[in-house]
């Protein structure tokens, strides 16, 4: 029924989240500004920052709750509780953007550097001057799909079930999942459209113009050298007054592409069997640590008996049965997202007004957040849940294969394109000769970052609790596993789980998707390592 | 018809003849703040039978844009290109490109990107592109390279492979955007010496080469006529002929005579 209360409770609970949403962003970028130049300007501090950021961005949100719950819940409930799921929603959005400040900071050229060091600058002075106009551009781009990524998580991070703790934040979450509960339906159109004319109001009013400030993506020196910041703020002004224009958006590539670099610069930074073992000694401190905690101190020998015993209660055959169920979800996820970007990718690249229509439309659907949707839109999907799983993850995902794809076809040399058409070659000649060898590297970037995000989207996809839903798939699963005991708050558990998952993350981006790229660009010859496709 | 007659028909038609006729081109390109720039204004021009036409005009001039409107790979604002008295609506294989880029794909051999250009000649055999493909590389000096990938090639081997990518397809016209200038001065000498040779070998096409550069020196030794384009938008400022005998001698008063000429033209 039509009710003014209902509209304020949504306007109120989309305020709630969007704020939660926005003081973690404001913190993701300041602590990727702060972190990112620190391991990009000090080889000291590199050693220590890129593995642990290898290690933290392949750890699934859920994987935080632990240490949000315990560090600020259970130090004071009223504040905790909010400080714990801004906290959360910030190690879903802070690792692209950090990796993106360091990478930028690391290819500034030395004779900026030195030119630098003989006019004698202070830190400060090359903090305001190099590094963090150096940054700017690529951070820019990085909150797009920072803020996309954190609302994909935002429920998992305002209804927090741990054990015996339970969090139950005012927001989206909260507010879509009780309208369920009580059959209210107009509040749920009223939350959900307001949530969806919100993304997209974000994303077109905010993060695309202030990506478009960053300029060209490939622009290195020259165009570091004249982002300052009164030139950031006069251009941000000059696009927000004009209306944002959607002539600005148009230009732009898809910014999740970002994402990507960010991870496939980690992959190239460290060799799979030191990752791995870093994983694991990472992994067995933290459980160490944190069983003790649990146990309020208690002899080290107490401890390793509980992970021993935790490891039982899993047993290992779960653990190789859920990997493998997880492993396929991921992987027909993949196929269905190489399945379809394909084919459109190459049906519109070489039209620009199609690729602009096309890319905007994805822009918009990807940045509605199908977790909160889904209390409401479980009803009209397929009754399968291994079905709704492979939805969800998706939903999470295909972007990334799409914008690659595209991508790669839209930055083919002007000149390649004219050779074929001059000797008209047919459409699959094309393909063979053309096309295929210059996707080939990014559809590859982008099954990393689609399958690093399918697996994280696991823990949502596999088993969803929402209020008093609860749906699972009937298969075994890692991320429905790692959901069931941090409900239950099995700490030692969890840590098993985690580690097993952040492995497998890291196995296959350095086994598998490292090597093919690896293979591809070499059989590309490319003179820079495939920079044409990858971009 | 006899051979005979035939070349007789060629030579009678070379003086007077066009085979690619442009007439009144315009183009103009939209800016991204929605106004418009014009860089090529009311250019017509006549590429006859067998000649060496020279286009120079300096850089940002609207070369590149009128030779690929030549091309048929864009189409102008307003105007029509004529190949052989029918208007031209696409790129065809008649009509050659040589790129200021050498651009060969780096994942195809040599070889394999000069086979590229017959890939829609269906009548050949493997066999037989495969041969045509080697004898024209041959042609260029590139013997011995056709497993080369072209990152394995210098500069200027790239161009040649260009160049015999360019004429494998028996071409009537070979159009030609700066092919000399991203090349190291020596092989550029040596490169415009084989195709000014080339060129007194009847046997071998295009029947027309069209030069498009900034570089005067170049355009004076390679050509029959010359048009001069202002700066944008591109117009015609001058014609001329170019009637010094072959090979030129760089050094001549004639030479340099046509070399002021066409600076001051140009200015």
């Amino acid at each position: 029924m039509w009710s003014t209360d209902t509209i304020l409770v949504a306007a109120a609970a989309l305020g709630a989240s969007w704020l939660r949403m926005g003081i973690a962003l404001v913190i993701s970028a300041l602590f990727s500004l702060a972190v990112g130049i620190a391991g990009g300007t000090s080889r000291k501090a590199e050693k220590i920052i890129v593995p642990v950021l290898d290690i933290l961005q392949s750890i699934p949100i859920l994987g935080f709750f632990p240490l949000a719950l315990y560090g600020f819940y259970s130090i004071s409930p009223v504040i905790g509780a909010e400080i714990a799921s801004i906290f959360l929603i910030f190690t879903s959005q802070a690792w692209n953007m950090t990796f993106a400040v360091y990478e930028s900071t690391r290819v500034i050229g030395l004779d900026l550097l030195e030119s630098a060091r003989s006019m004698r600058l202070g830190y400060l002075d090359r903090l305001r001057y190099i590094y963090i106009p150096a940054s700017l551009p690529r951070l820019l781009q990085n909150l797009q799909p920072s803020w996309s990524n954190g609302i994909f998580f935002l429920v998992g991070s305002e209804i927090l079930t741990f054990g015996s703790i339970d969090v139950n934040l005012f927001g989206l979450g909260s507010v879509v999942a009780q309208f369920v509960e009580t059959g209210d339906t107009f509040g749920i159109t009223v939350t959900l459209s307001m949530l969806v004319a919100a993304s997209i109001a974000t994303n077109f009013f905010v993060f695309l113009p202030l990506a478009g400030l960053s300029g060209t993506r490939r622009g290195k020196e020259t165009h570091l050298a004249r982002t300052t910041f009164p030139a950031v703020f006069e251009r941000a002004s000059k696009i927000l007054t004009s209306g944002f224009g959607l002539k600005h958006v148009v230009r732009l590539e898809h910014p999740n592409i970002e994402l990507q670099r960010a991870i496939a610069g980690i992959t190239k930074k460290v060799s799979l069997p030191w990752s791995l073992l870093r994983g694991l000694i990472f992994f067995s401190l933290l459980a160490i640590f944190s069983t003790a905690v649990i146990s309020r101190g208690g002899d080290i020998l107490n401890v390793m008996t509980n992970l021993y015993h935790a490891f039982l209660r899993l047993g290992p055959i779960n653990i190789a049965e859920a990997t493998v169920y997880s492993l396929i979800r991921v992987g027909i996820s993949l196929a269905i997202s190489i399945g379809w970007s394909i084919p459109l990718a190459l049906l519109i690249f070489r039209t620009s007004t199609a690729s602009a229509a096309v890319t905007t439309a994805m822009q918009v659907a990807s940045s509605i957040p199908v977790t909160i949707l889904y209390p409401v839109i479980s009803a009209w999907l397929p009754a399968v849940v291994e079905v709704k799983a492979i939805l969800m993850i998706l939903m999470a995902t295909q972007w990334y294969v799409f914008f690659q794809v595209l991508g790669s076809l839209r930055n083919i040399p002007q000149d390649e394109l004219e050779i074929v058409d001059i000797y008209r070659l047919r459409f699959v000649d094309k393909l063979r000769y053309l096309y295929f060898w210059r996707l080939l590297p990014a559809l590859i970037t982008g099954c990393v970052v689609a399958a690093g995000g399918a697996w994280n989207a696991l823990v949502v996809a596999e088993r969803i609790v929402i209020g008093n839903i609860r749906e699972e798939v009937p298969t075994p699963g890692l991320g429905k596993l790692l959901s069931v005991y941090v409900e239950r708050g099995d700490l030692p558990v969890v840590v098993i789980i985690l580690l097993v998952m952040s492995s497998v993350v890291v196995g296959l981006n350095r086994g598998l998707w490292k090597r093919l790229y690896d293979l591809v660009v070499l059989r590309l010859k490319a003179e820079d390592g495939g920079g044409h496709g990858a971009g | 018809m006899a051979e005979g007659t035939a070349l007789d028909d060629v030579k009678s038609r070379r003086i007077s003849e066009a085979i690619l006729t442009a007439r009144e081109i315009y183009h103009r390109y939209k800016t991204k703040k929605g106004g418009e720039i014009e860089v090529i204004h009311n250019i017509s021009l006549d590429i006859r039978y067998g000649e060496f036409l020279g286009i120079v005009g300096s850089s940002g001039s609207g070369k590149t844009t009128l030779l690929k409107i030549l091309a048929g790979l864009i189409k102008p604002t307003s105007g029509v290109v004529y190949y052989k008295n029918k208007p031209l609506d696409g790129p065809t294989p008649a009509i050659s490109l040589v790129f200021q880029n050498p651009a060969l794909f780096p994942w195809l051999t040599v070889l394999d990107n000069v086979m590229l250009a017959l890939k829609s000649f269906d009548r050949l055999s493997k066999e037989e592109m495969i041969e045509r493909c080697r004898s024209y590389l041959d042609m260029v000096g590139l013997s011995g390279f056709e497993l080369a990938y072209p990152n394995e090639l210098s500069g200027g081997m790239k161009q040649r492979a260009v160049l015999a990518r360019a004429l494998v397809t028996n071409p009537d016209i070979l159009l030609m955007d700066e092919p000399f200038s991203n090349v190291d001065p020596l092989t550029a000498v040596s490169l415009r010496r084989e195709v000014d040779l080339m060129r007194l070998s009847e046997t071998i096409p295009p029947s027309s080469v069209v030069l498009v550069s900034h570089n005067v020196e170049e355009i004076v030794e390679l050509s029959d006529r010359v048009i001069v384009l202002t700066s944008r938008p591109a117009r015609i400022a001058a014609e001329l002929d170019i009637p010094l005998p072959r090979p030129r001698d760089k050094r001549s008063p004639e030479f340099y005579d046509f070399v002021d000429k066409i600076f001051t033209l140009m200015s």
